[in-house]
């Protein structure tokens, strides 16, 4: 199932449908999983904030008001998941982290991950959900030189996308037009 | 002079130009408002993608998110499922309270009740005047859902694969909590959630 439409796949999530519950899950993994992971916790406990974001929106498919704003939802409710995670985590927090009306929970999530820094995982995964609608030679690419932390040669690159050396810049010059109207289409 | 390009500008912005032609091109570049707009765009979108250190979720952690939405498996036809009690072995807020301690109605309850092999551990959390209830079932076979009952209330959710679950927020009321799994039911057949409920 492929609804490129983020309102269409929280409808279809609406109606128990557990392919569209598949499709919106696998497009958010990874934006859900680098908050925690950002914010500095480790596997299990970015699991487990997973785990709780994907629950709260499942509890809230028929609440939420923006569901083309569905990235930011999940982003924003990632960010509060991970710092009540923070707070269970500490053994020396002798305050009840259930509790929503403790002291301690009235504390801001954003001391942890400002949103600047949000908005900023926010467009890196529009920028990677654009990437992907692009044909497999830009989105290819794009990857190798700009994804990768050691991009690999020009004449490497030539070789595995089977094009002369020479075209990779004018190619790279227009995947990256290319990557930014998608960008603008979608827009983010 | 000739315009200035788009390849040309990505170049600059990619950082791939020798400083002294760098520099020049900079200069072209600020004297047309259209060309700056660009090299600003694609510095901007070079650099998010270069920054860009999020990771993939593993892929056990995204099945068990999957999970919550599929139905949980029904009994093979012809089986017999056994239906069994579960027993209240320990109660947080009936345990023995240390000198000086008195129960807080608004702290966590720990329930642990048993039925043949299997465990369920139960909590039970206030938040703002309603309840949460988690848990986990223990046993030969966790690969079910859990269904809690109450007035005019039916709540379903599946166990992961670790036999948690997570219930959403209910009112204050008695419930019965039934776990079902291949070749069992488990029926916790009177759950009181109250601020003052001394016994379930």
């Amino acid at each position: 199932m492929r609804i490129d439409d983020d309102a269409a796949l929280v409808k279809a999530c609406q109606r128990g449908d557990a392919m569209g519950w598949e499709t919106l899950v696998r497009r958010y993994q990874r934006l859900i999983y680098t908050i925690p992971r950002r914010i500095g916790l480790g596997d299990d406990d970015a699991a487990e904030v997973f785990q709780r974001v994907c629950v709260a929106l499942l509890e809230n498919l028929s609440k939420i008001e923006q569901p083309d704003r569905i990235g930011a939802w999940l982003a924003t409710t990632a960010r509060r998941e991970s710092w009540r995670q923070v707070r269970r985590t500490r053994p020396s927090e002798s305050l009840d982290q259930d509790d929503e009306q403790s002291p301690a929970m009235q504390i801001p999530d954003t001391a942890l991950l400002p949103d600047e820094l949000l908005e900023r995982i926010e467009r890196q995964h529009a920028v990677r959900r654009a990437l992907e609608q692009l044909d497999d030679r830009c989105r290819t690419l794009l990857t190798l030189l700009f994804y990768r932390s050691d991009p690999p040669l020009y004449s490497d690159i030539a070789s595995q996308l089977e094009i002369p050396e020479g075209s990779i810049g004018p190619t790279r010059a227009r995947c990256l037009q290319k990557l930014r109207r998608v960008l603008e289409g979608s827009g983010a | 002079m000739t315009p200035i390009t788009a390849e040309q500008i990505i170049d600059l912005a990619e950082g791939r130009l020798p400083p002294s032609e760098a520099a020049a091109l900079r200069a072209r570049i600020a004297t047309d408002p259209v060309a700056q707009a660009e090299l600003q765009e694609f510095e901007a979108l070079i650099s998010l993608i270069r920054d860009d250190d999020s990771v993939d979720a593993p892929e056990h952690v995204i099945a068990r998110a999957l999970r919550l939405m599929q139905p949980p498996t029904p009994a093979p036809k012809g089986e017999i499922v056994r239906r069994f009690i579960a027993t209240l072995l320990g109660d947080s807020w009936q345990a023995p309270l240390a000198v000086g301690l008195r129960s807080d109605p608004t702290s966590v309850r720990s329930l642990t009740y048993r039925a043949e092999d299997y465990d369920l551990d139960l909590q039970v959390l206030p938040r703002a005047g309603q309840w949460h209830l988690r848990g986990q079932v223990l046993g030969p076979e966790i690969d079910g859902s859990v269904t809690l009952q109450g007035g005019d209330r039916t709540i379903s959710v599946p166990l992961n694969e670790l036999g948690e679950f997570h219930l959403p927020l209910v009112d204050a009321g008695v419930y019965s909590l039934l776990i079902t799994l291949r070749m069992c039911e488990i029926a916790v057949e009177r759950l009181e959630l109250s601020p003052l409920a001394p016994s379930i």
